[in-house]
């Protein structure tokens, strides 16, 4: 049995964050996620952005954490070596009404503090965004706003944590809280029990699905749909294209990556079930449409990638806070978005909220905030490369010809702690198989790669794990087995 | 780093890259070096282990590995040096090229004249937007032959193919032959993409049914793909509702159009044809940036592997011959017309190599029957082609000879066309 003093269940961006905040003092920490890699789950598939603030509403604890987290970014994606580029966004006036509300918007905004807040009139609109559809009458601009690539964000904040002593449980379910007379004691997983005083439910959409978790709000799933284009598509942008908000959501947006590839999406639509992440006709088409009203130019020419998320929606805010019963039991819940942008602040405030039920906390003076930055072969001039090459010949041999991935970047991703083990595990980590061939060549050797530094065979090598193998069979196999029924593995 | 003089330096090693470099050392070019990404030499046709390579070129009837096999033996015999494991990043207008490589490290090199024959690559599920979740087992047919005739493994036991271009129809017949149940080919269009032997030899042969004008528009399962919906298409290829039918697989296989590799090209600078998708060539295979050539799949997508090396020696030959001094000719431009999708090359000089054949390839927009394709120039019809049967998956190579060519003006655009037929 293992003993620690906080258990958290979830590895998106916001258990991640709550578990590097909380390594900043003398506990012991576990990290249990289901899937095989961290960030699997909302925090891999969403647009990306750092809100700027602009349009929060600053009575919800949503809209706090989101102006209190904004400012943080540059410390934080310099501390953990992340790409982080504050590109700026632009909401945009597409009428008279909009206009009105916007100006509005913008008064607020300016309250509320965030940095920089201007209205641009419609030409300096253009200038600004020549590819913007001329009929708008102008903008918010908030140059604050920003975009990261939520997936490396995620995945730092647990390699971070790991540095500092945060033990990781991956591919393990929680089954079950465990308490006794309404107190936390740990939690079942699938391989065991963890114990544990204290218990943070950071589980996304799945944190309404233990046993014996009171107090936690039924989740809805609203799905959100993408497109994303290749890089030499000519549409091209630089702001955060936002339209006027809704009720529901921030609407179609338009936006580079910090890759460098136009973004577009998502439209929201409540869907049945947690892993609803399709993407279908008439979801795909209104987000074509939504950007297209922003940016008259956008087709499908280029498109190199469709992808959906999933939204967990509690209330209409953030459930953040420790349950009465059972005590000991912290809620990480309901985090739509702003997610990616609050997870800092999330973090801290569950440190808060631990302290508050008793746990003593004392700093612990061999936390390290850095984490290295990966080698980023692409991010060097020629000599520089030469020289890397003389020393490690591994980041010499090209492997995903679309995005210049090499054989030394993709060993770095599975050797790494808490490394790929996974396909789309690689994907994400190093951009290989992400291009426009979408693994089509570097597929096979990315087989192979993982055959070589993680010891997973071809034939067990999978997508992103569970069911999900790229190979089922042995060439020959179902010949010498003509007759006999094969069993699937 | 160190820079290499080079005089012709051919970006590719598969049948295009390495046809040109023995050409191009044939023709008295002294320091041929063909640069190839992949451990071995031969391209794309090293995963082409079925036969029906070098029916023209050879008379022969041979697989792919062996038809690249003869010239990676001639390319030694000829003196053409071969370097594997060395991916080209950057190609100057210049003719300056940097290569990154874990066996040579970081080189530079400064050729008199580069043959660009980066091959092609395949489209993908995301570019043709098909919907539903995103499992694993979904392959382009490229990928798919890979991993089977190179790798040793199969992807899965019950497979449909989207696409009847020829990988798809090579990759059904050979899922096939792996014991697989291949529920059937899948096509847009009312006509197969791919080569007519192929639809008798790996379809037909093999009793796999094709499927016309039906298309793919979602995929199910969570993990692993466990079955697609089929749907038919109206006239302008809009899936029909009401058409829907669920076809169980764990594995689909793309073959839906390949898109040459042009990349480099663009940072080369050379102009790019919108309709072939490759450089915009004159007869020689040179590119609007002088000294820079193009051959093979880069240029436009070719059915035949023979195709390929007969334009890979027009390039080979040329480039071995480039001389910067020589002051460029005047060109004129090759206009498409009627009833055709593209043709190479784009840009021809009459006044130039009167004396060999001039070979124009193109595709044509639709199948159909006993047509003529005319060359006019200036609305005036100058020469005339009969064709039995047209049809989009199949090049049409016409051979205009040194008396015919004596028909044209030199300074004039010429025009192709499709004519008559039904
Ligand atoms: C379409 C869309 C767009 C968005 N855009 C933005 C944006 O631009 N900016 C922004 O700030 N926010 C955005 N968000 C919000 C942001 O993505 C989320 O708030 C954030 O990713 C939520 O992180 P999480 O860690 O709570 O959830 P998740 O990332 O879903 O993490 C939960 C983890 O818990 C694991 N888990 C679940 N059950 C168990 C169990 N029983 N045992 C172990 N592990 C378990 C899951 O596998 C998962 O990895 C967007 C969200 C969506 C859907
Ligand atoms: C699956 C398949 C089946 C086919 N079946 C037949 C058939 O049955 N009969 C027939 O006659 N023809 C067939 N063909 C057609 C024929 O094989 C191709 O037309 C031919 O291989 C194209 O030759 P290529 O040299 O232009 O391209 P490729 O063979 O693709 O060679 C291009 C080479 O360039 C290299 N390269 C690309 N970028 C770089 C870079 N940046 N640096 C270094 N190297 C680089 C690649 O690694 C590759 O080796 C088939 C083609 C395919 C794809």
């Amino acid at each position: 049995m293992k003993k620690f003093d906080v258990v958290i269940i979830g590895g998106g961006v916001v258990g991640c964050a709550i578990a590097r905040e909380l390594s900043r003092y003398n506990l012991k920490i576990a990290l249990v996620e289901k899937e095989t890699e961290l960030g699997s789950g909302t925090s891999k598939a969403n647009t990306g952005l750092v809100h700027s603030g602009v349009n929060v509403d600053n009575t919800t604890l949503k809209g706090r954490l989101n102006l209190q987290a904004n400012p943080l970014f540059d410390r934080l994606t310099f501390e953990l070596n992340i790409p982080f580029v504050r590109n700026g966004s632009l909401v945009i006036a597409q009428n008279r009404e909009d206009r009105q509300a916007l100006l509005r918007d913008l008064d607020e905004a300016r309250k509320n503090g965030v940095k920089d807040v201007r209205w641009l009139s419609r030409e300096e609109l253009l200038g600004k965004e020549p590819a913007i559809n001329p009929d708008s009458l102008g903008a918010i601009y908030a140059p604050s706003g920003g975009i990261i690539c939520p997936f490396e964000y995620t995945l730092a904040l647990g390699q971070n944590a790991h540095k500092n002593g945060v033990v990781f449980f991956l591919g393990n379910r929680v089954l079950k809280i465990l308490q006794e007379k309404d107190r936390v004691l740990g939690v079942e997983t699938e391989r065991g029990r963890l114990i544990a005083p204290y218990v943070v439910n950071a589980a996304g959409v799945f944190a309404d699905e233990f046993d014996s978790a009171v107090d936690v709000p039924g989740i809805k799933t609203r799905r959100g749909q993408y497109l994303v284009y290749d890089r030499d598509y000519p549409v091209q942008i630089n702001n955060t294209i936002f339209p006027r908000p809704t009720e529901v959501s921030k609407g179609i947006i338009v936006t580079p990556t910090v890759h460098g590839n136009l973004m577009i999406g998502p439209n929201a639509e409540e869907v049945e079930g947690k892993d609803s992440l399709e993407t279908t006709a008439a979801g795909i088409n209104e987000v074509i449409k939504g950007a297209q009203k922003l940016v008259p130019d956008i087709d499908t020419s280029a498109v190199i990638r469709m992808f959906s998320g999933l939204r967990a929606v509690a209330s209409s805010d953030f459930v953040i806070k420790s349950t009465k019963k059972p005590r000991g039991l912290v809620l990480a819940a309901g985090i739509q978005s702003p997610g990616l942008t609050a997870a800092p602040v999330i973090g801290k405030l569950v440190v808060e909220l631990i302290e508050e039920l008793g746990l003593g906390l004392s700093p612990k003076s061999s936390f390290q905030a850095e984490r290295p930055s990966p080698i980023r072969v692409g991010d060097l001039d020629y000599e520089e490369r030469a020289k890397l090459v003389e020393k490690d010949n591994n980041y010499g041999q090209v492997v995903c010809r679309c995005e210049g991935i090499t054989r030394g970047e993709i060993r770095d991703a599975i050797l790494a702690p808490l490394g790929a083990v996974t396909i789309d595990g690689i994907k994400r980590r190093t951009r290989a198989a992400s291009g426009r061939c979408q693994s089509g060549f570097c597929g096979p050797r990315l087989v192979e790669l993982l055959k070589e530094f993680a010891s997973i065979s071809p034939l067990e090598a999978t997508l992103r794990g569970g069911a999900s193998r790229i190979l089922k069979y042995r060439s020959k196999e179902l010949l010498f087995k003509a007759g006999e029924k094969v069993e699937d593995l | 780093m160190k820079t290499y003089e080079i005089d012709v330096l051919v970006v590719g090693g598969g049948p295009a890259g390495l046809g040109a470099a023995i050409k191009a050392r044939e023709n008295g070019a002294r320091k041929v070096l063909v640069l190839e990404r992949d451990f071995e030499p031969g391209g794309i046709l090293n995963q082409c282990i079925h036969n029906g390579f070098g029916l023209q070129y050879f008379s022969a009837e041979l697989t792919g590995t062996e038809y690249a096999g003869r010239f990676i033996r001639r390319a030694g015999q000829t003196g053409v040096e071969i370097q594997t494991d060395t991916m080209v990043l950057d190609v100057k207008p210049s003719r300056e090229v940097i290569t990154s490589s874990a066996k040579y490290g970081l080189q530079r090199f400064q050729a008199k004249s580069i043959v660009l024959a980066m091959g092609c690559r395949e489209r993908t599920r995301d570019a043709i937007q098909i919907y539903g979740s995103r499992p694993s087992g979904i392959f382009t047919a490229g990928t798919a032959q890979r991993f089977t005739n190179i790798e040793g493994f199969i992807p899965g036991r019950q497979v449909v193919v989207l696409g009847s271009g020829d990988i798809g129809l090579i990759m059904a017949r050979r899922m096939k032959l792996e014991g697989c149940e291949v529920q059937g080919v899948y096509e847009l269009l009312p006509y197969t993409n791919g080569l007519s032997r192929n639809v008798v030899q790996c379809l037909n042969d093999f009793s796999i049914p094709l499927y016309l004008q039906q298309t793919v528009t979602s995929i199910y399962g969570g993990e692993r793909i466990a079955g697609v919906t089929t749907q038919k298409v109206d006239k302008k290829q809009n899936p029909l509702p009401g058409t829907e039918e669920y076809v169980p697989c764990d594995t689909l296989l793309l073959s839906v159009g390949l898109i040459p590799e042009n990349e480099l090209s663009r940072k080369a600078g050379v102009r790019i044809d919108s309709r072939t998708g490759g450089p915009l060539v004159d007869q020689n295979r040179m590119t609007t940036v002088p000294g820079i050539f193009a051959c093979g799949n880069v240029v436009q997508v070719h059915d035949l592997a023979d195709d390929v090396t007969v334009e890979s020696e027009i390039a080979g030959l040329a480039a071995a011959g480039f001389a910067e001094e020589e002051p460029p000719g005047k060109k004129a431009r090759v206009l498409v017309g009627n009833g055709l999708r593209y043709v190479v090359p784009q840009e021809i000089e009459l006044s130039r190599n009167r004396e060999e054949p001039l070979l124009l390839f193109m595709r044509a927009e639709l199948p159909r029957r006993k047509v003529n394709i005319v060359i006019s120039q200036g609305g005036m019809e100058k020469l005339k082609f009969p064709q039995p049967f047209i049809k989009p998956g199949e090049i049409i190579a016409l051979s205009v000879t040194s008396e015919m060519l004596g028909e044209l003006e030199i300074d004039q655009d010429i025009e192709l066309k499709v004519e008559g037929g039904g």
